[in-house]
């Protein structure tokens, strides 16, 4: 059998006796103080201090270098040529790079294991779970970061692999406070399940699509084209999952539907808004995607699609939906009495959204793009409605603020003329930078 | 071995490639030159699959590299003008790895030992690679990229920043490469240093494909000649003057150049006739026209009015 040579190029690396004597005693170090001054259980709590910041910060950092330092290196672009194939090349430097991380973890959790008095050793063993899985989400979500910064200039990588790192001890620190809460029953699709039980098993599986989604992005950069269906498998899986939240079996059909429609719709609009944001916009993709229809080459144009488009897609079937049910939750509020026809309006304004964005992405400075757009939407949403409310033009107000709630209809004809406008806007600055392209001379 | 069709690559407001089609043979050593900018660094990048072209085809041993870049990454290795080593490894280390990272066929140690006795490395496999001079690191970056033996190996500009020894080492290495049946595409700005090796060249400029020719071949029955005389340039001058198969004169003090238009059979009879006429000649020689001299008229060429 072969060693991934990935993770054995980062074991040369990484791995030295020196390094394991230095961490093993400093570890040992702090749990003897920790033993010294307090009890078993402090000892026990200290190691789980010391898993959080040794394995899940360090390794985190550690995991988003293994990309930023092969392009620091030079040495991306020969890895990109090389045979590992993408599964490899991503567990190589998701497990290569943080070694040390997970040795320092190693001994945490054992101590842990050891010295915690009280639960079970079932209890203790799910801790453990929850810990491993917690570590590898922040893990791959900083090596997401790093992937999708290799298109961006060096304050971009640095910014966006931070942010995910960020994102990732979010998400962690919303599974670690639902698990602290008194209440210990969550209730899914109508059935009762242990609250850690539940936790646990759902960031499991989080961390498995996570760690999918970084091998999907590294098959990316390695040019193994793929569609997007994981993409969509994966939005599918959060729309079934928050939706078994609100459904239960005793709502008639049409109300899960109605409900699961307008949680997909959030899910996909907003996944529209973080792909769009986050991933990288070649300015060139909608060329490349025109080659490919004029020649009917249907799959490329499927593997080179922005996947903000799939998800703005998913969004316009649940419209779709919402609007022929246009049904009434019964305790969902008194708002989504109008989604049926408020989420086509919705749906406007996420395309909006993304064309302004577009239109910065399109313009002269690559810098702060993002910042720029989220100017002038604070500004279409709130500054410049705000001002002309106060001025006691109520009415006027509703050509940039719409009332969705009382005037559907009107609202979303409104958001339609927007995106029009923004539309021309953003084909002439296409037409103009982009497209025609001249020769280097 | 390489074939390229209308193949076109934007950059955002720019044609970098603008329409190309050329096609390169098999165990040729293929000089691609052009003034910077010229687009051979993304056309080089195009070749191995890592800038996606807005349209056209590129085939490599009969691999589409557009639809297939994964595949064909197995045939072509590449080397870029900043190209990258891992300085806490030693040569041993780089070399076992990229052996296991390409699948190189057979057994790695193996694989190892040939391509740093190639390299003339054998005696520093166990150095850091951050202790090697410039020139060590490319012959370093080259074993890497060679030690899967891949049929196509294209390198961008691989001899800047080495001293004339490295770079001499570096010409014999690709000519020992093509001997071992690889085929080289190599752009350089260093066009003196391409002709030690060079048996074809690819002029690129503002993105189009100016001329494709080979340098072993003459193309034309043109010649040029240099006379030098001892004294009296000018009974020469008026000589050549007065001969229809004689044009593009040119007199420098006692140096004579022009080109004539016939095989050696012509040129004996030139010279011969020369002699007769009283000239005081004491060199007659035939000048192969360089890589530099086929360039700049390359360019002369498609800037001319």
């Amino acid at each position: 059998m072969t060693v991934n040579p990935e993770f054995q190029r980062n074991l040369l690396l990484e791995w030295n006796l020196h390094r394991m004597i230095l961490i093993a005693g400093v570890i040992a170090g702090i749990f003897v103080l920790a033993g010294l001054f307090g009890t078993q259980n402090v000892v026990a709590n200290i190691a789980l201090l010391t898993f959080l910041l040794g394995t899940v910060l360090w390794g985190g950092h550690r995991a988003g270098d293994a990309i930023l330092d092969e392009l620091r290196e030079r040495t991306w672009d020969s890895q990109k040529m090389s045979a590992i194939d993408p599964w490899a090349m991503t567990w190589g430097k998701l497990f290569g790079a943080t070694i040390m991380p997970w040795f320092a973890g190693c001994i945490s959790l054992i101590v842990y294991f050891v010295e915690r008095e009280g639960p079970t050793q079932i209890e203790r063993l799910q801790m453990i779970v929850f810990c491993i899985s917690g570590a590898i989400l922040v893990h791959s979500l900083s090596l997401i970061g790093a992937l999708v910064g290799t298109h961006l200039d060096k304050f971009g990588k640095s910014t966006l692999t931070t942010w995910a790192s960020v994102g990732a001890l979010g998400l962690l620190a919303f599974y670690f406070a639902n698990y602290l809460r008194s209440d210990d029953i969550i209730v899914w699709y109508g059935a009762s399940y242990d609250r850690f039980d539940f936790l646990t098993a759902s960031l499991l599986v989080l961390c498995a699509w996570v760690t999918f989604g970084a091998y999907r992005l590294m098959c990316t950069e390695l040019a193994v084209n793929t569609l997007p269906v994981a993409w969509i498998a994966f939005l599918i899986y959060l729309i079934v999952y928050f939706s078994g939240v609100y459904v239960s079996p005793n709502l008639p059909f049409t109300q899960s539907i109605s409900l699961a429609a307008a949680i997909a719709l959030t899910i996909c609009g907003g996944s529209s808004y973080i792909a769009a944001f986050a991933l990288y916009r070649d300015p060139l993709a909608f060329r490349r995607l025109g080659t490919c229809v004029r020649a009917r080459n249907w799959r490329r144009f499927f593997e080179e699609i922005p996947v903000w488009i799939v998800s703005m897609s998913l969004a316009l079937v649940s419209v779709v939906v919402c609007a022929a049910l246009h049904y009434t939750p019964r305790y969902s509020g008194e708002y989504l009495e109008h989604i049926g026809v408020s989420s086509l309006a919705i749906w406007l304004l996420f395309l909006r959204d993304t064309l302004i964005l577009y239109f910065f992405t399109y313009g002269i400075s690559k810098r702060r793009v993002e910042t720029s757009t989220i100017i002038c939407l604070a500004m279409l949403y709130w500054l410049i409605p705000s001002i002309i409310e106060s001025s006691g033009l109520v009415k006027t107000s509703w050509l940039l603020r719409p009332p969705m709630k009382d005037q559907p209809l009107m609202s979303a004809t409104i958001i339609a003329v927007h995106v029009i406008f923004v539309a021309i806007l953003v084909l002439r600055r296409y037409r103009q930078r982009i497209a025609p392209a001249r020769s280097v001379s | 071995m390489i074939d390229v069709q209308n193949l076109i690559f934007e950059y955002p407001g720019l044609r970098a490639l603008d329409d190309i089609s050329f096609q390169i043979q098999a165990n040729s050593v293929t000089a691609l030159v052009g003034p910077n900018g010229a687009g051979k660094t993304t056309l080089m990048r195009c070749l191995c699959g890592l800038e996606i072209p807005v349209s056209g085809d590129i085939v490599i041993d009969a691999i589409d590299v557009v639809e297939q870049p994964r595949r064909s990454h197995e045939r072509i290795s590449y080397l870029s003008d900043f190209f990258g080593l891992y300085d806490e490894l030693t040569i041993r280390q780089c070399l076992r790895y990229a052996a296991l990272a390409n699948r190189a066929s057979g057994n790695i140690i193996n694989a190892t030992k040939r391509v740093a006795e190639g390299l003339r490395l054998e005696t520093r496999l166990d150095q850091k690679v951050g202790e090697l001079s410039r020139g060590l690191r490319q012959r370093v970056a080259i074993g890497q990229a060679i030690i899967h033996e891949p049929k196509v190996l294209i390198l961008d500009e691989p001899a800047s920043g080495l001293d004339p020894e490295a770079r001499h080492d570096l010409a014999e290495l690709f000519k020992q490469l093509q001997n071992a049946g690889m085929t080289l595409l190599v752009s350089s700005h260093i066009l003196a240093e391409l002709e030690a090796y060079a048996t074809d060249m690819l002029v690129i400029r503002d993105g189009l494909i100016i001329e494709q020719r080979s340098l072993k071949v003459r193309t034309s029955a043109m010649h040029q000649i240099a006379i030098d005389v001892i004294s009296d340039p000018a009974i020469v001058i008026a000589f050549l003057n007065a001969r229809p198969e004689v044009q593009n004169l040119a007199a420098q003090q006692n140096r004579i150049v022009c080109e004539v238009d016939g095989g050696d059979r012509q040129q004996q009879l030139l010279l011969t006739e020369l002699i007769a006429s009283g000239a005081h000649i004491v060199n007659f020689a035939t000048l192969e026209r360089d890589l530099q001299q086929s360039y700049l008229d390359s360019i002369k060429e498609t800037t001319a009015p």
